[in-house]
């Protein structure tokens, strides 16, 4: 045994030696790949994709479904600067009845998991008719540039609030309404922990990681051991992976397994192939974005650091209004949770009946409804505050409208017409 | 409010959860439609039409132990999930069911054709509704090959196209897998991945990939019970949160409100927050809520699962069978097991066959023979029957009476009279006159050689001896009628046409004016010849006629009101007198 074990150890620094070799070569070796692959022309990667997408597809598809919208919509990209990364990044932006000054609150939409801003395309009409309307892609998402984000679940979160907060900045807008919709909602609900001041209301339409994982299963059944290992095998992949391994198969997959999907736009699109080629455009790209969602999960998306047992760190004056729909899997316990957590604060919850996990498409009037309502109720409040600063303490309303003016000057500053 | 079923095979147990929990605490949703697919079909109509959970339960039960009793599980041949489930519903369902079900219960399938789905919700009778609901749990290869017909048209399982067919904005749809359902289980994943299968969508999550295992092979009935228990408590879930758990009292009260105020209620409160019960004031209401929360599946139901389970895990066989080492040797000895077994379901399905195999091999029998006897007959019909021949002869012999031949140089003329094209058969006039002895010879005939032959020969018999015999006419003519009849089937009547036709022919008709002309031509070179050396001869004439009878005679009358007699006389054999014919006009 013992002489074993010595020549084990007499071994290892070789095999260790030989390991790193391989390590660096290979390495070498992908980067080497990678430089030629920069170097391949556009008109060949035509010729040698996989995946049948591109930038350019995405952007045709994105505009079919959104020349569904009645009202004139305004596109550009947002430069959001360098952020984490070496690169400048921007992110896709379309704005809706931004031109003229109201005192209306703006509302910016969040959109949630593997989609964009193509899919309020039955909200944004409504919406905007009372307010602008802004509402981006996401980094990582749809058209907006793709940068690799932290494998660190907190570290994602503040790189996505840092970028929302650079766009918020670039954009020009002071005070917003921000309703975001599954993930969309955890990060809007991130991005107001950290930015108290810039959120007149919180939506949370179905939002995603809020409740924390139940330790003690309440399983009826023990699933068999053959399930749990599919599914530990399963573990490390991106969830839409399938769709890019899929190749030229993978517009065909989203029009099998998400029918539903298409189903919900079917009264305003009457061209059946828009909604899922806009789905799968969106998500046969470099998926940083879900991998930065994979950072924020565990176990088969619960996250891991849940919202519920944070958002007591939310400002109070923050008032948030919770819209889930009647069958969707999101556990809207979580809401009347935070009913309790926060008690002195505003927390509204509102179940649209037979909506699902896309409320907003589900039942889009209903939703514009209640989502107008509380924006109402947002300018309202915002009023009075403004009114009540005004009366009570001339001084403090100085100094503050003084910072107002410095950050306004400031977004002027960082503003680059050029790229908008 | 109306039901959905999603369809879901042996996680039909979870729907009996949920039924159980909704005839226990809100049996006024159960007053609607109830449409469902597959085993979800099953359950709204067992919803329907009353029947005792218990019972029902006991029916899945049995089907699964039995699915899971061989190998092979439901894919061993002596598994028929088809007549299990007919027998069952037919034994479990009243006999009005199909007045129960019509236009309440929406059974949805699968068109063969086309693969479109149909909403089924008019049944005849009970069979009609049984057949229906077969169809409905119809998966090729799995139940059977054929599909089943409802009302003659194929339909298949209903999961083949809509597996949770939503019948307006107000129904509950109820899905054993987890997804985005009204009543449905909440799996510990927490799955962001969602896809949407015949229009039941289902989240991704480890639970479900068991489940969807499970919905074609059954598992264990603990695992079943489990699943029930969770359909209660789900639906359960549903109705705390929905709040229409009532006390029977109000119960009766709101029904009767809710037809009045049915269509303004019911758009008003689809935003809802967790909406207001209308009696919260009852005491009973609430007390009956709070009881609810720590009610589970009912005793029946909890009975017959304890007694499938019973089934499976008491007994030596089963003890037995529950070790790894002698699943295994099952497994193994498949191989030797699984012919006998194929073997012994054939002979099985042959015997049940039997009586209606009988009946219909008689029927096949009978149909066999006939056909057989049409065939022949038409065979027959190609061959001749019957030969039907028309013939006719005459024949003349013509005398000189001067001994001086060379006044008589007759032309020798041969007409030949040919009428394939009328008649398929051959019909030949010859009319052949003699050299010296002149022959006259006409026929028609189907045959010609053997039957000229013959008249060839008699001919010759008759020409040794005369040797005034200046012409010797032979008319004839056989019409063979067989082949034009060949084709036709009522023989009889052809054979008339065919008589018929035969005169109205106008070449026909030549042939006769051509013998008549010939006879005529004779009868003037006979005459011109005779007349003015042969008056000693008529006293000859007289008497030979005087003495022999007649061969043949003619009486007719001709256009100016005479009677004409015309006799033959065969005189050869009684006298050597070389005369054979005589012929007189009598005016």
């Amino acid at each position: 045994m013992g002489n074993r074990s010595k020549q084990a150890d007499n071994f290892r620094p070789a095999s260790e030696a030989t390991e790193g070799w391989v390590v660096s070569i290979a390495g070498l070796v992908v980067n080497v790949f990678m430089i030629l692959w920069k170097f391949v022309p556009d008109w060949m990667m035509g010729w040698i994709r996989w995946c049948p997408t591109s930038v350019e597809e995405l952007e045709t598809s994105e505009m079919k479904v959104l020349s569904f919208i009645s009202r004139k919509c305004h596109g550009q990209f947002v430069n959001v600067g360098k952020l984490w990364t070496l690169e400048d990044h921007r992110m896709w932006t379309i704005k809706l009845n931004a031109d003229q000054r109201s005192d209306r609150l703006p509302v910016v939409l969040l959109h949630g998991f593997g989609s964009g801003v193509g899919l309020w395309l039955l909200n944004i009409d409504s919406l905007s008719s009372f307010r602008p309307v802004y509402a981006f892609d996401m980094l990582g998402f749809a058209r907006s540039s793709r940068p690799t984000f932290s494998t660190e679940p907190f570290e994602v979160e503040r790189q996505f609030v840092e970028s929302i907060e650079v766009w918020r900045n670039r954009v020009g807008l002071n005070r917003m309404v921000l309703l975001g919709h599954s993930l969309g909602g955890y990060i809007a609900t991130s991005y107001a922990m950290a930015h108290p001041d810039r959120i007149a209301h919180l939506i949370l339409a179905d939002p995603w990681g809020f409740p924390e994982r139940p330790i003690t299963t309440s399983h009826h059944y023990e699933l068999p051991m053959w399930v749990k290992l599919v599914a530990t095998m399963l573990r490390p992949f991106n969830p839409l992976a399938a769709l890019r391994v899929a190749g030229p198969w993978g517009p065909q997959l989203v029009d099998k397994f998400r029918p539903d999907l298409c189903q919900k736009f079917n009264p305003v699109v009457q061209d059946k192939e828009a909604i899922p080629s806009y789905i799968y455009h969106c998500n046969a790209q470099k998926p940083t974005g879900e991998e930065a969602f994979m950072a924020l999960t565990a176990h088969f998306g619960w996250a891991k650091h849940p919202m519920i047992s944070r958002i007591h760190q939310l400002r109070e004056d923050v008032p948030i209004t919770f819209i889930y729909g009647s069958r969707s899997w999101v556990d809207r316990q979580t809401g009347f949770q935070t009913k309790f957590v926060r008690l002195n604060s505003y927390v509204d919850v509102q179940v649209v009946q037979g909506a699902g996990h896309h409320v907003y498409a589900d039942r889009p009037e209903l939703f514009n409804a209640l989502v107008q309502k509380v924006c109402e109720r947002a300018d309202i409040v915002e009023n009075r505050s403004k009114q009540e600063i005004e009366t009570t303490s001339v001084q403090k309303q100085e100094t503050s409208v003084e910072k107002d003016s410095s950050d306004s000057i400031d977004i002027d500053s960082h503003f680059d017409p050029q790229l908008l | 409010m109306n039901l959905s079923f999603a369809g879901c095979g042996f996680l039909g147990l979870y729907h009996v959860g949920v039924a159980s929990c909704f005839r226990e605490y809100a049996p006024q949703v159960l007053v609607d439609k109830i449409a469902g697919a597959s085993a979800g079909s099953l359950a709204a109509c067992c919803l329907i039409c009353n029947v005792p959970l218990g019972e029902s339960t006991t029916d899945i039960l049995k089907i699964a132990v039995r699915a899971r009793a061989r190998a092979l599980g439901p894919f061993h041949p002596g598994f028929d999930i088809n007549t299990i489930l007919h027998d069952g519903l037919v034994n479990m369902f009243p006999e009005d069911a199909h007045l129960r079900s019509n236009g309440r219960l929406h059974v949805s399938v699968t068109r063969v054709s086309d693969g479109e789905n149909v909403l089924l919700t008019q049944f005849d009778s009970k069979e009609d509704l049984i057949q229906a609901l077969l169809c409905s749990c119809f998966i090729p290869f799995y139940t059977g090959i054929l599909p089943p017909k409802f009302h003659g048209v194929a339909y298949m399982d209903g999961g083949f196209s809509d597996n949770l067919p939503i019948l307006d904005e107000n129904t509950i749809t109820v899905s054993p897998f987890s997804g985005e359902s009204d009543i449905c289980p909440q799996d510990s994943s927490f799955s962001i991945m969602q896809i949407s299968l015949a229009n039941t969508k289902i989240a991704i999550t480890p639970s479900n990939l068991y489940r969807f295992t499970r919905i074609l092979f059954p598992p264990h009935p603990e695992i079943l019970s489990k699943m029930c228990q969770q359909g209660f408590d789900d639906a359960l879930k549903f109705l705390q949160r929905h709040n229409l758990i009532s006390c029977m009292r109000c119960l009766e009260v709101q029904s009767s409100f809710t037809v009045a105020e049915a269509d303004s209620s019911t758009e008003n409160d689809s935003i809802e927050n967790e909406p207001e019960h209308a009696y919260d004031g009852c005491i009973d209401c609430r007390y009956r809520k709070q009881m609810a929360l720590v009610d589970s599946v009912p005793e029946s139901v909890v009975k017959a699962i304890e007694n499938a389970s019973d089934q499976v895990n008491k007994g030596v066989i089963n003890w037995l069978f529950r070790h790894r080492p002698v699943k295994l040797l099952s497994l193994l000895s498949l191989p030797y097991v699984l012919p006998v077994d194929i073997v012994i379901v054939i002979f099985c399905k042959l015997w049940q066959l039997m009586p209606t195999l009988q009946k219909e091999l008689q029927k096949n029998l009978t149909k066999v023979l006939n056909t057989l006897n049409l065939v022949i007959n038409r065979l027959n019909s190609k061959r001749h029957m019957y030969s039907a021949k028309f013939s006719c002869q005459l024949a003349v012999t013509e005398y000189d009476y001067n001994r001086d031949e060379d006044t008589l140089a007759y032309p020798t003329c041969q007409r030949s009279l040919k009428y394939d094209e009328i008649f398929s058969s051959k019909l030949v006039s010859d009319l052949e006159l003699g050299r010296v002895k002149r022959k006259s010879y006409a026929g028609l005939q189907g045959d010609p050689s053997p039957i000229k032959h013959q008249r060839r020969r008699s001919i010759e018999t008759d020409m040794y001896i005369p040797e005034r015999v200046i012409s010797t006419m032979n008319l004839g003519f056989t019409v063979n009628l067989e082949s034009t009849i060949e084709t036709s089937k009522n023989k009889q009547q052809d054979v008339m046409d065919v008589l018929k036709s035969f005169g109205r022919d106008h070449s026909e008709l030549n042939a006769i004016d051509i013998t008549n002309k010939a006879l005529s031509w004779d009868l003037s070179k006979y005459q011109g010849s005779i007349d003015p050396q042969n008056a000693d001869n008529f006293e000859c004439i007289l008497e030979t006629t005087s003495k022999h009878e007649a061969l043949m005679a003619f009486y007719y009358m001709d256009e100016k009101m005479q009677v004409k007699v015309t006799e033959i006389f065969n005189i050869c054999d009684s006298t050597d007198k070389p005369v054979n014919e005589y012929d007189s006009v009598w005016k």
